[in-house]
């Protein structure tokens, strides 16, 4: 059998591979970005960038505290303008490499969503991801974004007819019905949606002390611990809108990690967390891994297994 | 890994605006030039040069509003610490060794030279500083054995100007140093022109400390991981050595003045 084809579509992008590093890790700067990229990824996104540069929360924003990673970095990003020379720079270097950038996006309100979009736009991302799904950063209404179909539907709509570039909506898994905000985006013009954001918001306190470990108290939940939830979320989500590109994102660290994404219905698989365990070698090695598997299994594509989960009888009362 | 948050056992004022902090605790495995991010419970965390292992030390200049938060600590205070980080000196080879330090970048070289004399390695430190006030350490350099020479740029020790200009002929074989990146750049042509080997322990403002939030970026190598100490013949090829450095939003700024960094 010839070699598995490992490469996947997402909004007539071609990705090389389907690992995808996550928001929020390394992507600061081109020169990171390009070293994601020459380390294996098939696509990297940059930080969340927004109308205006903020600081962020003073340290410590992200703690490992063994079974996972909790984070509030509070959006820290130089701002729109700074990003968008950001992906200029990357995009030329990582265009003959097939490697896709895709620009993150977030904002305080519904109209300057758009205005982001619009100025993140002339840099010519090969994709943007609308971020409306960070837990640590509450939007003008006290509440968040993809709260409600309601509100995540006008965001992706303001987004959409601010740019020509196919969208990604990036959803949170904090909400009691995934699979509908998933269906209210859509309906509004997503290309695309990738999931999860992180889990919570968390607490981890220091026992001697007895303060929260991270400044803002409370952080998103990431890294190996999230998986399941991750996996539950991207199958809800495939079956919910089946004919939508799908990021899974949420605790992917080994290769089975991955694979099982897939499984559940994801086009492609974020990498996030798992590079403070694996390093930067994790990108190759999740993608020679899915070839063994392919191979094994004698599959040619990637569709050949994606939102293939087994249909198992539903258990009806409790024995 | 979670900060360890232990108590301060001693403080000792090393000069006008620098405190030494013996914390209830060791970092066996450390190495000199690496580096831990110190925790003020409910305040702010920054990175800070090792400059003992056994108790665990670390020299603080009262620069900004962490360390002037740390100057007020007491003894029994808890403090959190997470570490060792980064890559430290490599302090392989032999011969003797120059080591040149500018400001508070002094106590991070003392770890260094503490080895090196333990391999019985010739040392020199070449410490400068503004003024008399500024120099740190010198009587522990001189309880080493270390050829101690000062450089300030009042004239009121030493040679008057910067400490590369306090150097004369340098005999030595490797060349360590820390300090103001203005300095940095001046040992790096240093080294690069008589060809000696060189390591050079760099600063940028760091967030995680552990290689995966990107904020740390030299031209795409991390300092908190790949370095903090790099060697001049890395460093002249990164562009961003001695002209960038960025803010906690990631905005890019260009060095002014001597390029001290203020935490």
């Amino acid at each position: 059998m010839s070699e598995p084809d490992l490469s996947v579509e997402l909004c007539g992008v071609r990705l090389r591979n389907p690992t995808v590093l996550a928001s929020g890790i390394l992507g600061l700067s081109e020169d990171l970005l390009m070293r994601v990229g020459d380390a294996g990824a098939g696509a990297v996104v940059t930080k969340s960038c927004g109308l205006k540069p903020r600081a962020g929360y003073p340290n410590p924003v992200i703690a490992d505290w063994g079974a996972g990673v909790i984070n509030a970095v509070g959006l820290s990003n130089p701002g729109v303008e700074a990003t968008a020379q950001e992906i200029r720079v990357a995009k030329r270097a990582l265009k003959s490499r097939n490697i896709a950038v895709i620009a993150s996006i977030f904002a305080e309100s519904v109209w300057d969503f758009g205005t982001v979009a619009e100025k993140i736009s002339d840099a010519e991302p090969d994709l943007i991801e609308v971020n409306i799904s960070c837990p640590n950063v509450e939007h003008e209404f006290g509440q968040f974004f993809c709260a409600t179909p309601y509100v995540a539907a006008q965001v992706t709509r303001r987004v959409k007819q601010s740019t020509p570039i196919p969208i990604i909506v990036k959803l949170s898994p904090n909400e009691a019905n995934i699979a509908e905000i998933a269906k209210a985006v859509v309906q509004a013009g997503a290309d695309a949606i990738s999931a999860i954001n992180t889990l919570g918001p968390g607490m981890v306190l220091d026992i001697e002390s007895r303060a929260p470990i991270i400044s803002n108290r409370v952080g998103g939940i990431s890294g190996a611990a999230i998986h399941p939830i991750a996996v539950r979320c991207v199958y809800d989500i495939a079956r919910a809108t089946p004919r939508v590109p799908l990021i899974g994102i949420g605790g992917n660290t080994t290769t089975r990690d991955a694979i099982e994404m897939i499984i559940a219905g994801a086009h492609a698989v974020g990498v996030g967390s798992a590079i403070l365990s694996r390093g930067l070698a994790v990108f190759d090695e999740i993608t020679r891994g899915i070839a063994e598997y392919m191979t094994r299994h004698n599959f040619a594509r990637l569709a050949d297994f994606r939102a293939r989960v087994m249909d198992t009888a539903p258990v009806s009362g409790v024995r | 890994m979670l900060p360890h948050v232990v108590k301060i056992t001693h403080i000792i004022s090393e000069n006008a605006y620098t405190k030494t902090f013996i914390l209830d605790d060791a970092i066996p495995n450390a190495m000199p030039g690496q580096f831990i991010m110190l925790w003020l419970p409910g305040l702010d965390e920054k990175p800070f040069a090792i400059v003992a292992r056994d108790p665990l030390t670390i020299s603080v200049a009262a620069v900004g509003p962490f360390s002037r938060a740390l100057h007020a600590r007491a003894i029994g205070d808890l403090v959190g610490w997470r570490g060792a980080f980064g890559r430290g000196f490599d302090l392989r080879g032999d011969g003797e060794a120059l080591l040149i330090g500018g400001g508070y970048g002094v106590a991070a070289l003392y770890f260094a030279a503490r080895e090196l004399r333990n391999q019985n390695a010739p040392v020199t430190i070449a410490m400068g500083g503004r003024a008399t006030q500024d120099l740190l350490f010198e009587d522990r350099f001189n309880a080493l054995g270390a050829n101690v020479l000062i450089a300030t740029e009042d004239g009121s020790r030493g040679t008057r100007g910067f400490v590369t200009n306090a150097l004369g002929a340098v005999r030595a074989t490797r060349i360590l140093a820390c300090g103001p990146e203005a300095m940095l750049v001046a040992v790096m042509k240093l080294a690069l022109a008589k060809n000696i080997p060189a390591q050079l322990s760099v600063e940028r403002y760091m967030k995680c400390g552990f290689g995966i939030c990107g904020q740390c970026t030299l031209s795409g190598k991390l300092v908190c991981q790949d370095g903090p100490v790099f060697t001049a013949s890395e460093l002249s090829k990164l562009p961003e050595f001695g002209r960038v450095h960025r803010d906690a939003s990631g905005a890019t700024h260009f060095f002014q003045g001597r390029g001290a960094r203020r935490v």
